[in-house]
């Protein structure tokens, strides 16, 4: 009895956290669109990372048995800032959260470059201003979360607002 | 499922100091004949926590004090197993490394799953600054930088001997707990998420099993299948896979479990100073060419709780790993039935690991294991891993001097102290 009344006390907490987590989540959403403008957290994050590529996942490689995370290959197709094209090897996601992308997907990255640690991968993902991920799909030239730990209120936000954002920040 | 753990995943073998890199020497493939030898290495694993050498600004800076209550944290955490901590940098011998605050990751990250813990040289790193404090975490406070450093830390440490996430799944026999889910398996788990005493253990992970931060904030310790990896490493019983085909049920190779004296890590939860007998062995093995099916035997009786394990791709020092597939089979040719499906697995789920969680044998006789690849073209080495796992009975009315005297033979060194009495 006590391990069933233990599991509904979690399920109730987990309902509890999810309900206050989305709360919040849509409150800094709303924020982002309506008060402090995108381009303005773009500018700022852009001008913070390292590198910011679209492209696409051309391999992925588990490191989830060590808290690793997930190792990417992304074919650049297009550099909003930084220097690399080609392909460019990122970390993401370890210990707590993952960043799971599928082969083929299509995503915009700003990027952080690692340590010496890593040799597989040269960068990670950076963050935003409210601590979130600037890990984001991009579908149909919009953006959209690729994880639950990514920044809020960028979701359907146009690559070319973004875009334009990074290049008024370089 | 196709292999995704790649090559590369070890922390660069390279220490930090004053700005240089110091390079650590790699570690050489060991020797096939130690690999091949029955029993495990067993020597004193030296750790060293290093709170030095990634130190930077803007990052909790460890007290002496707390450094001095993590190593003790630790420690106890290990007591069972032939451990020892240093807060300075070992002048000689071979040891690992714990480096905190490294600005790489958050949380935590391992060098590899060393399973039998034949390296005693390999690394992890660990960072919890961005886990404390904000909202919806646990509170800054050094307590609480002390138990969650405490509790990854060693988190970590487990990996490099060789503990994986599944190994915080308890208590042994209600199956998985119920993140990460059945269907993260392939085929999917077809037994119980009873686990919920996951979350408690070391090995556990917000990512891997759904624990959360106050989890590893909080007063964690070993589960029972860690605490039996944690003994077999030192004193496990290892087989070579035989010469020759072993590929059918008449000419399957026979092994044995072997006794081990498994101490009782459980602080609290169903198991806690209860007695383990456990028996297991370990078997190091190739799928050498093409379609190839390795066989073994091993005798079992009516209700035995048995785990078996296929290591490979989340095993470093394997090069040429495999997408391994583990079946158990009756001597009738059948594949044991399992909960609501047949004991046969493909992938665990983090790896193409193959395992079968908690499976209780329907009748006494003679079983088999079978080891083979996914695909008909995959070859490489594996190392399979079987234990058995019972309490002692509750003593009646006839009997409690002998199991007590069998369990004086067989378990514990140490009572279990909560990590609250050492702060």
């Amino acid at each position: 009895m006590q391990r069933f009344a233990s599991a509904r006390y979690r399920v109730a907490l987990g309902i509890v956290l999810f309900t206050v987590v989305q709360s919040v989540a849509f409150a800094s959403g709303a924020r982002a669109a309506g008060g402090e403008a995108i381009s303005d957290r773009a500018a700022d994050a852009a001008e913070r990372a390292d590198l910011v590529v679209l492209g696409r996942v051309a391999a992925k490689r588990s490191y989830l048995p060590v808290d690793g995370g997930f190792g990417y290959d992304i074919v650049v197709s297009e550099t909003l800032k930084g220097t690399e094209s080609g392909t460019c090897s990122v970390r993401a996601g370890g210990w707590a959260y993952k960043v799971d992308l599928s082969i083929g997907a299509e995503v915009l990255l700003f990027l952080e470059e690692s340590d010496a640690f890593l040799p597989a991968e040269r960068f990670k993902p950076a963050y935003g201003s409210e601590r979130g991920l600037l890990v984001f799909l991009v579908r149909a030239g919009r953006l959209a979360a690729a994880t639950r730990e990514g920044e809020a209120g960028w979701a359907g936000r146009s690559v070319s607002e973004v875009r334009e954002a990074v290049a008024a920040a370089k | 499922m196709g292999r995704l753990f790649g090559e590369g995943a070890r922390l660069s073998r390279a220490i930090f100091v004053c700005g240089r890199v110091v390079a650590r020497p790699a570690l050489s493939l060991l020797p096939a004949l130690l690999l091949l030898s029955a029993g495990s290495a067993s020597a004193v694993q030296t750790v060293w926590l290093d709170f030095i050498t990634d130190q930077d600004v803007g990052e909790h800076v460890y007290t002496a004090a707390e450094q001095t209550s993590i190593r003790d944290t630790i420690t106890a955490d290990f007591s069972d197993f032939d451990f020892s901590f240093t807060l300075t940098a070992p002048g000689s011998g071979d040891y690992s490394t714990l480096t905190f605050n490294s600005d790489f990751i958050t949380g935590g990250l391992a060098d590899a799953v060393d399973f039998r813990n034949l390296d005693h040289t390999d690394n992890a790193i660990i960072n919890v600054n961005d886990f404390l404090g904000g909202f919806g975490n646990p509170a800054a406070t050094s307590a609480n930088f002390v138990s969650m450093t405490s509790t990854i830390g060693a988190h970590e440490l487990g990996h490099l001997v060789g503990l994986r996430h599944l190994d915080s799944m308890g208590p042994i026999g209600l199956g998985i707990s119920p993140a990460p889910g059945v269907g993260a398996f392939t085929p999917a788990y077809p037994g119980p998420t009873g686990a919920d005493e996951a979350a408690g253990h070391i090995m556990a992970s917000p990512l891997a099993v759904g624990s959360s931060l106050f989890d590893a904030a909080g007063d964690t310790f070993f589960s029972e299948r860690s605490a039996i990896r944690l003994t077999f490493n030192e004193s496990g019983s290892v087989l070579a896979e035989a010469g020759g085909a072993h590929d059918t049920l008449p000419t399957a190779q026979a092994i044995t479990l072997a006794a081990l004296s498994v101490p009782n890590t459980i602080v609290t939860g169903d198991n806690a100073g209860k007695s383990f007998l456990v028996d297991a062995v370990a078997v190091t093995g190739t799928i050498g060419a093409f379609s190839e099916k390795d066989i073994y035997s091993f005798s079992g009786t009516v209700g035995d709780l048995m785990n078996f394990e296929v290591i490979s791709a989340a095993l470093d020092r394997i090069g040429n790993s495999i997408d391994s597939v583990i079946s158990i089979i009756d001597s009738g040719g059948s594949t044991v039935a399992y909960y609501t499906g047949l004991a046969s697995n493909d992938d665990e789920f983090e790896s193409s690991d193959s395992m079968i969680i908690d499976l209780t044998l329907p009748a006494t006789g003679t079983y088999y294991v079978q080891v083979n690849a996914n695909g008909i073209t995959d070859t490489g080495d594996y190392e399979l891993f079987a234990h058995r796992f019972k309490l002692v009975p509750e003593p009646g009315t006839f009997g409690f001097l002998s199991l007590s005297l069998l369990a004086a033979l067989r378990m514990s060194r140490s009572p279990r102290r909560s990590r609250s009495r050492l702060r």
